[in-house]
């Protein structure tokens, strides 16, 4: 008796919890082929590291297959849930334990840390390790959401100094996390995400273009402070500059182009066979699991550089493919967002938009030698738990809240 | 807090558009990357697995000459830790079993930092262990890559640096295995020739090699992935020649004629054993051996071959050719007595002076003093007398005389399976018939009879004396006995050469009974063993430097020694011995005594009782 009553109340429960309106399931389909996908180069391109460390040859394969699995069954459960149930619970949990993570990195016992390259970026748990700052991020975007609902979005036609004044705070917020997560975790590509985050949620909570531009500017002497304090990164910008200057001297006026010249750099190693790869790759590609550049000359491939490592296999066209997935997910999101009605989901979503385009943006531009920045997950397709799950569960709560919109699809003026 | 909101189109467009400007952008670097002319580490690399020349098996299955796999190890000192090199030396040395110090040395004596060879001289067995050194190094990260942060290392690397000809027992049986040359084909690939002796003559079987390949794509680290495009052709070594020749044997009939060498202060000391019936040489020894991997300045001469490649003046030990030639032309009765030309006084002990005997304007001598004034042709030969053995060549017609020498295999090869063979001398036919038909003695034939005048080979004697040993059948004589593909471990016997019958069976019985009694009471007395049948002739002859007899002498015993089974032919020759020692009876013949003994130690022959 008391089990049927017990389980009549978690039925009522799971009904106050859902309603039967329908989530945006082509935004599920659609990350579950990229997740797919990511499973299906983890075996493919972790050849070499699995016979270079002796591993089991499925080793990768079904580390990603189960976080693969276990990333889709959370998509499919957030898009049943309804976003007011879900979505705050969610959002406060992960911004708030991932930013204590994030700040007790420093001081957390080294037995807990992993350390590759000088880089903090992993907590050690028993059987796995986890990137908080890729679960942080999702936390933040629903705290930005929810801070700029309340404080900043409504509050539109008043002065530039007052206006300054409204977003300074993000503006603080923003130097403490970059200090946490750049300097100390040495994770540019991450702090780069979460200034365009930051950005573009100004930007869509309406804000003057006077002040959008300000932080433009802003950011772009900061870019030059940053370099004229860290030389290190110098070198890393020069190893880059090295390799494409002859593709942009020549447009360039002779007087500077003179001066820009950079003789005697060393290629970037990495850039340098992810390139190969590409290259290797043309068109339809060498076949799956035919890549060769994959086999030790591309370190990394199935982690960072994946997308080389696509290029390699399935070419350009493959690559084409994912992009072309990548862009439905995204203006699918910018859809979602443009037909809702609440304030904070419409910011949510663009914010999660924005981290999903901007982490794909910045690797494949990393990968390709257009930017010096490397070092970043691909959303759904790296190897790697936390980046593919956290992925997820920002998708999950994106359908959660694509209950809120009936009809989609269907074209309306705003 | 549900406020309604108000949304701006060109927001949405405006970060769609950038969004996709930014997608496009990269679509068109990885077109331009892809339509960019790049260079792309090589993906085909092949491995040669580098196959030996063949070795040289002696019968009793020791490998006299052989060829190792010799490896390299390399190491790239910028990639060597420097705070590990104590490290990396210390396990080295425990792999390899260099002094750590050494290795060290070698690493701190590099002027420029790079590529450095650790050693050449690696065998295969070490390889296979130092593989496993090549993992740990890793996993200690004694080699750590040059820009921080980078996965490019260069560890050690171990590389086959060729075929290493490998003489187990040093100077044994040389020069009759010889040596090789290095040389470079065409394809850049050092190779192995045999330059002389079984090395060269047997050098296409031996060098008869395919090199194997591993061929496909590969990793970083240069690993060939085996796929069904990779190649793989099995390498195949030389083939293997197995002689007839026991190393045991051979051995200690060198180290018998060293001793004697040094006794007789000879130049040279020649043995050699051969079976009477097939030709298949058991022994073929001489004093004057080289260790193939240093050969010094003062043993050049010592790199021929002189058992073929010399030919000298015999001497006596023609006689027994000529003295067969007679009796197969039936122009001798063995009874008959020959005038010893040795007029005159007889000493007090009996003996008539020594035979003198006048041709043209030569006259020739005999060394023997006769008890009487008649021989027998038995008495020419034990006793060795030239004038017996002149007058029976006169009897034979130039023709016969010339052609029964040269089916001796006199002025002919004996066709050894070695290189190089020489021929020796004969006098012209013209020579040998002036004053033939004026029925006077013609001194060509005279001086020829007895092995004056004339040059052969060792081995042409020996294997003229084969016939006496074998019922008149000649045979030749044969170094190698098989060739073995040890890749298909199939072999393939190499024929021995028909014997020949040159002269008739009971005229090479009369010859061998002479040549046995030579041994019981003749020239040759004190090789007699009882329950063995031994025979043989001495032969002393003068070196003559043109055309001056000089005070050198060589001296031969050549004969045979057998049992109720096995028959052997056996040939000494001492070049150069001092005066005490220039009869061949205190020279060669002691020598052919410790030949017979050491057959008898070995068992190759059995005393009857």
């Amino acid at each position: 008796m008391i089990k049927v009553k017990n389980m009549k109340k978690i039925k009522n429960y799971l009904h106050h919890l859902t309603d039967d309106r329908q989530p945006d399931y082509l935004l599920f389909y659609i990350s579950s082929v990229l997740i797919l996908i990511g499973i299906i180069f983890s075996y493919s391109l972790s050849v070499y590291t699995v016979v270079h460390l002796d591993y089991n040859q499925y080793h990768f394969l079904l580390r990603q297959l189960i976080a693969g699995i276990l990333s889709i069954l959370v998509m499919w459960v957030f898009a049943q849930i309804k976003p007011e149930k879900l979505l705050p619970f969610v959002g406060w949990l992960l911004f708030g334990i991932f930013l204590i993570l994030i700040f007790s990195m420093k001081v957390l016992p080294s037995s807990m840390i992993i350390e590759s390259g000088g880089a903090a970026r992993w907590i050690r748990l028993p059987a796995i390790s986890l990137s908080p700052v890729e679960f942080f991020k999702i936390g933040f975007i629903y705290y930005l959401a929810h801070s700029l609902t309340r404080r900043v979005y409504f509050i539109t036609h008043i002065s530039f100094v007052r206006e300054l004044q409204l977003v300074l705070p993000y503006g603080i917020i923003f130097l403490i996390l970059a200090y946490f997560i750049a300097i100390v975790q040495k994770d540019l590509g991450q702090t780069v995400v979460i200034g365009c985050i930051i950005f573009v949620l100004l930007f869509f909570a309406k804000r003057s273009l006077k002040l959008i531009l300000f932080i433009l500017l802003l950011a772009f002497f900061g870019i030059i402070t940053l370099i004229a304090l860290f030389p290190h990164r110098v070198s890393r910008i020069q190893s880059w500059w090295g390799m494409v200057q002859d593709n942009i001297l020549p447009y360039l006026p002779t007087f500077l182009s003179e001066k820009l010249k950079l003789e005697n750099y060393t290629e970037a190693y990495q850039v340098g066979h992810s390139i190969n790869a590409i290259h290797n790759g043309s068109f339809i590609g060498e076949g799956l699991s035919n890549g060769y550049l994959k086999l030790g000359f591309l370190s990394e491939v199935h982690t960072d550089f994946i997308l080389a490592g696509i290029a390699e296999e399935i070419g350009l066209l493959g690559i084409a493919v994912i992009v072309l997935l990548f862009s439905i997910l995204i203006a699918r999101m910018f859809r979602l967002s443009r037909k809702l009605d609440t304030a904070k989901y419409h910011l949510f979503t663009i914010g999660v938009a924005v981290m999903l385009g901007t982490a794909f943006l910045i690797n494949s531009f990393g990968t390709s030698g257009l930017i010096p920045i490397k070092g970043l997950a691909v959303p759904f397709l790296s190897y790697g738990g936390s980046s593919l799950l956290a992925s997820s569960i920002a998708v999950g709560l994106v359908l959660s809240i694509s209950r809120d919109v009936d009809d989609l699809d269907e074209d309306e003026k705003v | 807090m549900n406020t309604k909101i108000t949304l701006k189109l060109w927001h949405f467009q405006l970060a769609l558009f950038f969004f996709v400007l930014m997608l496009g952008l990269y679509i068109f670097n990885i077109y331009s990357i892809v339509k960019d002319d790049i260079r792309l580490p090589s993906k085909q690399f092949g491995k040669k697995d580098i196959a030996v020349r063949g070795t040289i098996v002696t019968a009793d299955n020791f490998n006299i000459a052989k060829s190792v796999q010799a490896y390299k190890v390399i190491i790239d000192t910028r990639f060597l830790d420097p705070n590990k090199q104590n490290l990396f030396a210390t396990l080295f040395s425990i792999y390899t079993g260099i002094d750590v110090e050494k290795i060290n040395d070698k690493i701190n004596k590099q002027k420029h930092k790079g590529r450095l060879v650790l050693t050449y001289n690696i065998n295969t067995r070490t390889v296979a262990t130092l593989q496993q050194l090549k993992t740990k190094l890793m996993s200690l990260h004694v080699f750590v890559p040059l820009i921080e942060k980078s996965s490019f290392i260069i560890g050690m690397d171990i590389a086959i640096s060729g075929d290493k000809r490998v003489y187990p027992y040093g100077k044994a049986m040389t020069p009759l295995t010889g040596y090789i040359k290095k040389y470079e084909t065409k394809k850049d690939l050092t190779r192995l020739k045999g330059v002389k002796g079984i090395e060269n003559f047997y050098n296409k079987a031996l060098s008869d090699i395919t090199n194997g390949l591993r061929e496909g794509s590969r990793d970083f680290t240069g690993d060939i992935i085996f796929n069904h495009e990779s190649k793989i052709i099995p390498k195949s070594n030389g083939k293997s020649i197995e002689l007839n020749i026991p190393l045991k044997l051979q051995q200690h009939i060198e180290f018998m004629i060293d001793k004697y060498k040094e006794k007789f202060e000879a130049k040279e000391i020649i043995v050699s054993v051969m079976e009477s019936s097939t030709g298949k040489v058991l022994a073929l020894a001489t004093s004057n051996r080289y260790n193939p991997k240093s050969i010094k300045q003062d043993e050049v001469s010592y790199l021929n071959l002189s058992a073929i490649e010399h030919q000298f003046e015999p001497g006596s030990i023609i006689k027994p050719l000529t003295m067969a030639l007679v009796f197969d032309k039936n122009k001798v009765k063995k009874w008959e007595l020959l005038d010893a030309f040795n007029t005159g006084k007889r000493n007090t002990k009996g003996f008539y002076p020594r035979g003198r005997y006048t041709i043209n304007r030569y006259t020739i001598g005999d060394d023997h003093r006769f008890k009487k004034r008649y021989i027998t042709p038995t008495d020419t030969i034990v006793f060795s007398s030239n004038i017996g053995i002149l007058q029976l060549a006169q009897r034979l017609e130039a023709r016969e005389f010339k052609e029964g020498l040269e089916s001796f295999g006199l002025t002919k090869k004996t066709n050894i399976d070695l290189p190089y063979e020489k021929k020796g001398v004969l006098h012209t036919l013209r020579q040998y018939q002036a004053y033939e038909t004026q029925g006077k003695d013609n001194v060509f034939k005279a001086t020829d009879s007895f092995g004056q005048g004339i040059t052969t080979t060792f081995m042409q004697v020996l294997k003229a004396y084969s016939t006496f040993n074998n019922n008149g059948y000649i045979v030749t004589p044969q170094v190698a006995s098989k060739i073995i593909n040890i890749n298909t471990n199939r072999t393939h016997l190499i024929q021995q050469k028909r014997s020949i019958p040159i002269l008739k069976e009971n005229t090479a019985q009369i010859i061998k009974e002479m040549l046995i009694k030579t041994v019981i009471s003749g020239t040759g007395r004190g090789t007699h063993i009882e329950g063995l049948e031994i025979g043989g002739k001495t032969g002393t002859s003068q070196i003559a430097r043109k055309g001056i007899y000089q005070n050198e002498y060589i001296s031969s015993f050549f004969g045979f020694a057998n049992d109720k089974h096995q028959k052997y032919t056996i040939g000494v020759t001492v070049f150069e011995p001092t005066w005490k020692y220039h009869y061949a009876s205190s020279s060669a013949v002691p020598i052919f005594k410790d030949t017979i003994k050491i057959l008898l130690k070995q068992e190759y022959l059995k005393v009857t009782k």
